[in-house]
């Protein structure tokens, strides 16, 4: 039965992919190969990660960088073989050449398309960044985030045009899907807090990482606070908001393209 | 001389010739509460301890004893402690002896497993062992059943249950009754036709087979459109409860299959998503209980029945109580299967109640579509597989509730032997859209007497005592100690590591000690001296 049935999907795949795909890069898998990829990953993947890659009992997919799969081969090998100690388990009956396919599927889920160059100045977008801006203050001088900012390094390839815009006018609607600890698990990134300690002051930051029972909280600062939540008089998260304040009157529609435009262009590969 | 070299003799092999865990003493389970005898701690699956050495008063003294690090994979076992023994498995079929003072190794068995074991819709995973007379039997993910020397771990005997290839595997802890082991399947995810096995214990011969999917012309055969009945699924892959007095076998049965296209199977789908009353003498259904009829949600059954004794509007009955998966709370008359009463314990978008006869009186355009439905519960449930537990002294039932949406989407999907047959699909709300909560209900009612809540729907069950504590893990990492009565936090302890599995208790010389693992370990508490 097993040999009838191995038989069966080896000479199905052969009729439908051409064998050339093993090895292939991801990026130029064809569309069928994604689309086929897309149907394995609906049966075999999308009960813990989700249909659409949100994550559920399993973490998130559709995002640029995945924890354990920083590179397309990476990411190949977690799906034929599981990610030890994890829920991730090793498929089961899958060739390499399904794996590749669901990997480009993968791959689509958490990639950004840009439709379009960004009309902007670059170096005018620069020039703000570093100067009236003050994005540096919490980004860094370079794209290099600082302890409270979120790192833009390689931001152009982690994101859309439209994202980084969204970004810059309403932060709060922007937050990303973490990748730390718990909130790897769909929870928001930078989300902030209002933790109001027994002894009256109020500890104002983002979330870093959180329990039932705790809540780590960064302050603009860079220091790390540690609560446990039943120590505190009132703790408060604040949804749809940003410590990162709007852009959106402080910048002309044309200061705004200039600034997307130059972000868009941190693309540089960090190893 | 030869009087007292007799004597001892006799004292020194009555450990290792004698019926050591008989049939009676897994009946009096409650008479012995130093020792944890089966998965749920009681033929009734109270899941609850009557050791009181720690208590409210005392749980912030609890400490780490000592801890097992189990192989590798997730950690979903109960294990049983007896006789300063503990018998736990380890992921994805192993079973280890551990020396229960100290959680040194005894011995260790694994199965030869092949190399790609099939496991669609489910983590390869054990829940753990039953153990009956001076034998431990463990299902296997590959489909049987094995029976190992409690004392050595060597194989007595080894029969396959369900053919892995086609779907088929065993995760939940068998149940030992009087002369017979009963376990049940997974597979619906493979669109099996499930069954419930019971084994003779000595030898492993096949006692009965009930499919939980009738064949035509057999009773609920008319539930099933065309022959959607050969691939109905209707797994059965969760521990059941046993009630001696009545002969009773008590066992949750799963979803149909495909889980998300309805169209394919039109009717009532019998005896999925129900509990089935069987007699364990031959797996005669006695009576059975739909929770949901044609489950679109693979919202399956497979939660823990828990048998209670008690006054109901004068008249004392004999009760099974169970939160069900589709976020209802149940009450029936466990000699009969009369729906007593049941309401939502937590959120659900689906059904507008439960009518007088306990049928879920479902909203329009809740099933799944082509472009996606919101509904609560996700496809994981309002609660799953981890134990609730049943205290009586307080009379509350507590359950471990999982808050969570999910868009579900149907798709067309065709039947292929051990490959999945799902017919769709879900997109769960997750992150800071969902949540988790421990509930404490009115075991008679299901009312809601407290809520601790919880950052993320949990994945491991609770168990309450007599110290007056509920014991539970969080999926963050949290491990826990609530007030029964009020439902405060006691006691946590951060484990590093995601906690899905059963809390369980057990004692030795005296001391009492509380179980709970979580990640890649077996935590073993216990009080700390005072000072």
């Amino acid at each position: 039965m097993k040999s009838t049935l191995l038989a069966a999907i080896v000479t199905a795949l052969v009729l439908a992919v051409p064998v050339e795909v093993i090895g292939q890069e991801l990026s130029t898998l064809s569309a069928a190969d994604v689309a086929f990829g897309e149907r394995l990953y609906a049966a075999r993947c999308a009960r813990c990660h989700g249909i659409k890659g949100f994550g559920g009992e399993g973490p998130a997919l559709a995002r640029p960088f995945l924890n354990y799969a920083r590179d397309d081969e990476m990411l190949v090998s977690v799906i034929m073989n599981g990610i030890r100690g994890t829920g991730m388990p090793a498929a089961t009956l899958i060739t390499e050449l399904e794996a590749r396919q669901v990997a480009g599927h993968v791959r689509a889920l958490g990639r950004i398309v840009v439709p379009e160059s960004p009309t902007g100045d670059p170096t005018r977008g620069e020039a703000f960044y570093r100067g009236k801006g003050e994005c540096a203050a919490c980004h860094g001088s370079n794209g290099i985030g600082n302890k409270f900012g979120p790192d833009l390094t390689n931001v152009g390839a982690r994101r859309s045009a439209e994202f980084i815009r969204a970004a810059i006018v309403d932060p709060g609607a922007a937050l990303p899907q973490g990748l730390n600890g718990i909130l790897a698990f769909g929870f928001r990134e930078y989300l902030p807090i209002e933790a109001k300690e027994p002894k009256g002051n109020t500890v104002r930051g983002h979330r870093v990482n959180e329990s039932s029972f705790t809540i780590l909280v960064r302050d603009a600062d860079g220091e790390l606070h540690s609560f446990q939540k039943n120590e505190l008089t009132q703790l408060t998260k604040q949804f749809g908001r940003s410590v990162m304040p709007s852009y959106r009157r402080r910048l002309s529609d044309d200061e705004v393209d200039d600034l997307v435009a130059y972000l868009i262009r941190l693309r540089e590969v960090v190893p | 001389m030869k009087s007292i070299v007799t004597v001892v003799f006799l004292v020194a092999s009555i450990r290792s010739v004698g019926a050591q865990v008989s049939y009676d003493r897994l009946v009096n389970a409650d008479a012995e509460p130093h020792h944890w005898l089966t998965y749920s701690g009681n033929y009734a699956s109270h899941r609850f301890s009557q050791l009181d050495e720690i208590n409210v008063d005392n749980v912030h003294r609890l400490r780490v004893e000592w801890a097992y690090q189990v192989s590798s994979g997730l950690i979903e076992t109960t294990p049983i402690v007896v006789d300063g023994v503990m018998y736990l498995t380890e992921p994805p079929s192993t079973v280890s002896a551990l020396d229960a003072r100290t959680g040194q190794r005894i011995w260790r068995w694994s199965p030869d497993l092949p190399r790609n074991v099939k496991h669609i819709g489910f983590p390869l995973v054990n829940r753990g062992v039953a153990i009956l007379d001076e034998t431990v039997f463990v299902g296997t993910v590959h489909g049987h059943l094995v029976a190992l020397d409690m004392h050595t771990g060597a194989v007595k005997w080894d029969v396959t249950v369900g053919d892995n290839n086609l779907g088929f595997s065993l995760t939940l802890a068998p149940l030992a009754i009087d002369g017979k082991i009963v376990v049940g399947v997974s597979g619906a995810e493979a669109g099996v036709r499930g069954y419930i096995d019971a084994y003779h214990a000595d030898t492993g011969a096949l006692a009965w087979r009930r499919f939980t999917i009738p064949a035509p012309g057999e009773l609920g055969s008319e539930t099933w459109g065309g022959e959607s009945w050969r691939t109905g699924g209707g797994s059965t892959w969760l521990t059941g409860s046993y009630d001696p007095e009545l002969n009773l076998l008590y066992w949750m049965i799963g979803n149909p299959a495909p889980d998300w296209n309805g169209d394919m199977r039109p009717g009532d789908n019998l005896y999925t998503c129900s509990i089935l009353a069987l007699n364990p003498d031959n797996g005669d259904i006695v009576w059975y209980f739909q929770y949901t009829p044609h489950d679109t949600h693979d919202w399956d059954a497979n939660q823990i029945p828990i048998l209670l004794d008690a006054e109901v509007d004068g008249v004392e009955r004999k009760l099974v109580v169970n939160g069900n998966r589709n976020a209802f709370y149940y009450v029936l008359d466990r000699e009969t299967g009369e729906f007593i009463t049941g309401q939502e314990y937590s959120r659900q978008t689906w059904s507008d109640g439960l009518d007088a006869n306990g049928k879920p009186m479902v909203r329009p355009n809740t099933e799944p579509s082509t472009e996606g439905t919101l509904v609560w519960p996700s496809l994981q449930g309002a609660t799953n597989w981890f134990s609730p537990s049943y205290s009586p002294g307080t009379g509350l039932f507590y359950v471990s509730v999982r808050q969570m949406g999910s868009v579900y989407f149907k798709s067309d999907v065709e039947f292929e032997p051990g490959e999945p047959f799902l017919g769709g699909g879900e997109q769960a709300l997750s992150g800071d859209d969902a949540s988790g909560a421990v509930r404490a209900l009115n075991a008679l009612t299901g009312e809601r007497v407290w809520n601790f809540d919880l950052l993320s729907p949990p994945w491991a069950g609770v168990m309450a005592t007599a110290g007056g504590l509920v014991f539970g893990g969080s999926n963050e990492g949290d491990l826990f100690a609530l007030d029964a009565a009020s439902g405060k936090a006691r006691w946590n302890f951060y484990a590093g590591a995601g906690a899905r599995s059963n809390p369980m208790s057990f004692g030795i010389d005296g001391k009492q000690y509380v179980v709970i693992p979580a990640g890649h370990v077996v935590y073993v508490f216990g009080l700390a001296p005072e000072g």
